[in-house]
């Protein structure tokens, strides 16, 4: 299904169809944007629809900008249209990280990544869906895109959530064990003294689940222990 | 797809008492034997509930065994967990019973990987996306090649939890479901709740405190309608971001909630803006039943499970993501 394009857009190609928007590919005012249009659903009442998109766009346009100015590279936001749903941003290029799995570079891009989430979380910013999908390679620099999860959050749970989601994602790889610790000797670097609260809350949602099934499995053998 | 095998299932989880007989295949059910619980005030006290279907049990027990031959008894199965451990216990009790009387084996089988397949057989989908809606439980689930992966779920109370706690603090009475799906039609003006996604979990113990604080100044049908509307646009929300993710285009809501005609109604508008198709079944399985644990006896015999009566213990605590699921051919009659 193809969305509904501002005025003046000119769409050159679908980039991504998720479930909740539309990233298009598109021509505006002469150069390329990339145009993303959260759509709307036919099953919500109407007056929710336009709510739950209305604060989501401005949310994510919102994230974008102060991300930028915590020093985190993101596209550049154009154009803004909380009621139609579309962000307008600058176009960076295609080439995501996860396609640099294997390349010599892998590494000190994951450095490079935990240094940038660092920074990102030190400025009260939580990614909300970081997986190597989401980040871009440009120049030599990585660009951190789709905040459509994130948030304004400082909560060291949400932190660590943001890089347990990137482990998770690394976890496939054979010298995953490696890369995190990359990864988290980058993110100590710009994240400072909040690093290590993160860090325990890392290794805490990874027994979670896990650590409650034990205790009850040694302290009742056979289910609940009574027939 | 093995030898033709006729189910005795027990189930006794929370509310309802329920004996279901299966023959499978092709899947036909030869009784659905139904006695629920309905507290006198408040909700579920697990002891009353478990008084009840001790009560309930002999006589439910001499309706199904009216209906069906005892000799066609192959195998006996019962609701093992999750679920209230004194009601899991009643039921557990008689099926073991029943087993010992008649020599047959004995399948434990899980309640919410019941649910799924009973949704699974009925609305006949091959690789569908669960939204599984309980008074207990709310989770996406995605039955994989030999497992069941828990895509998202709730991080706090069920969507059904919800609204009885809220039909409670109403005045509703318990089962609120119902009672709030009517008060629900008379109205169109929302009011503002708190719409808590998380990638694919949802959260509701916000919503229902607020609902609780608005309970004597909004008129009650405005809350009925708004909290469905809320609620059940995050449930299909979460739904549709896993059959995004996945590919899928096939989805199906098991448990009790699935009998809310608006949430259905959700669920085939979400499809059908992407191509996919939402399969429905006859409403009265949504709810718990004794079939269904029957189905899921056969279903879990055929992939080699069965326990010894010394090790039938109940495990009110069982997670779904440790259960095997079964291959999707086993649908085809």
């Amino acid at each position: 299904m193809l969305s509904l394009l501002p005025q003046g857009c000119t769409r050159i190609k679908t980039l991504y169809q998720g479930a909740e928007a539309v990233v298009d590919l598109c021509e505006w005012l002469g150069r390329l944007v990339v145009v993303k249009t959260r759509v709307a659903k036919g099953y919500r009442v109407r007056e929710l629809d336009e709510l739950i998109r209305r604060s989501r766009t401005v949310r994510e346009a919102s994230l974008l900008n102060s991300a930028k100015r915590a020093g985190v590279n993101t596209p550049f936001v154009y154009h803004v249209n909380p009621v139609r749903g579309w962000i307008i941003m600058s176009y960076v290029g295609d080439q995501s990280l996860r396609s640099m799995q294997g390349s010599s570079l892998f590494a000190s891009l994951i450095r490079m990544l935990g240094e940038t989430v660092g920074r990102l979380h030190s400025a009260g910013m939580v990614h909300g869906d970081l997986t190597p999908s989401n980040v871009l390679v440009s120049e030599g620099r990585l660009i951190l895109i789709d905040f459509g999860l994130g948030e304004f959050s400082r909560e060291v749970e949400k932190e660590a959530e943001d890089v347990y989601t990137l482990f998770s994602s690394l976890m496939t790889l054979p010298d995953s064990q490696t890369l995190m610790r990359i990864f988290l000797g980058g993110y100590r670097s710009s994240a400072g003294v909040f690093a290590a609260r993160v860090e325990e809350r890392l290794r805490e949602i990874g027994s979670r689940g896990r650590y409650v099934e034990k205790k009850l499995r040694r302290s009742s053998p056979g289910g609940n222990g009574r027939l | 797809m093995g030898e033709r095998l006729t189910c005795i299932g027990v189930e006794s989880t929370a509310h309802t008492f329920g004996i279901g007989v299966v023959r499978h295949p092709p899947f036909e059910t030869l009784c659905d034997v139904r006695r629920v619980y309905r507290p006198a005030s408040g909700g579920i006290h697990p002891s009353e509930a478990a008084k009840h279907h001790l009560d309930n049990a002999a006589d439910a027990l001499k309706e199904a065994l009216s209906k069906i031959r005892v000799e066609d008894i192959d195998l006996v199965s019962f609701s093992r967990g999750p679920g209230l451990g004194p009601c899991l216990r009643v039921g557990a009790a008689l099926a073991r019973m029943i087993a010992l009387k008649l020599g047959k084996p004995l399948v434990g089988v899980n309640h919410a990987a019941a649910h799924v397949e009973m949704g699974r057989a009925l609305s006949r989908a091959v690789n569908p996306v669960v939204l599984y809606v309980s008074g207990g439980n709310t989770q996406v689930i995605h039955p994989s090649e030999g497992r069941y992966v828990v895509l998202g779920e709730t991080e706090d109370i069920a969507v059904g939890n919800l609204i009885d706690a809220f039909a409670r603090s109403a005045g509703l009475g318990f089962p609120g479901g119902p009672r709030v799906m009517e008060l629900a039609l008379k109205s169109r003006r929302l009011v503002r709740l708190p719409y808590s996604v998380k990638g694919m979990n949802v959260s509701f113990s916000g919503m229902l405190t607020m609902l609780e604080s608005l309970v004597r100044k909004e008129p009650v049908e405005d809350l009925c309608f708004s909290l469905q509307e809320t609620a059940f646009s995050m449930l299909i929300e979460v739904s549709e971001r896993a059959m995004a993710m996945l590919g899928l285009n096939e989805f199906i809501i098991a448990g009790g909630v699935g009998a809310n005609s608006r949430l259905r109604e959700m669920a085939r508008e979400m499809c059908s803006e992407r191509n996919a198709v939402f399969l429905d079944y006859p409403v009265e399985y949504y709810a718990d039943n004794g079939v269904m644990i029957a189905w899921e006896g056969i279903v879990q015999y055929r992939l080699g499970e069965s326990l010894r009566v010394e090790e039938s213990t109940v495990k009110p605590r069982w997670r779904l993501s440790d259960v095997k699921s079964p291959p999707a051919g086993l649908y085809s009659n």
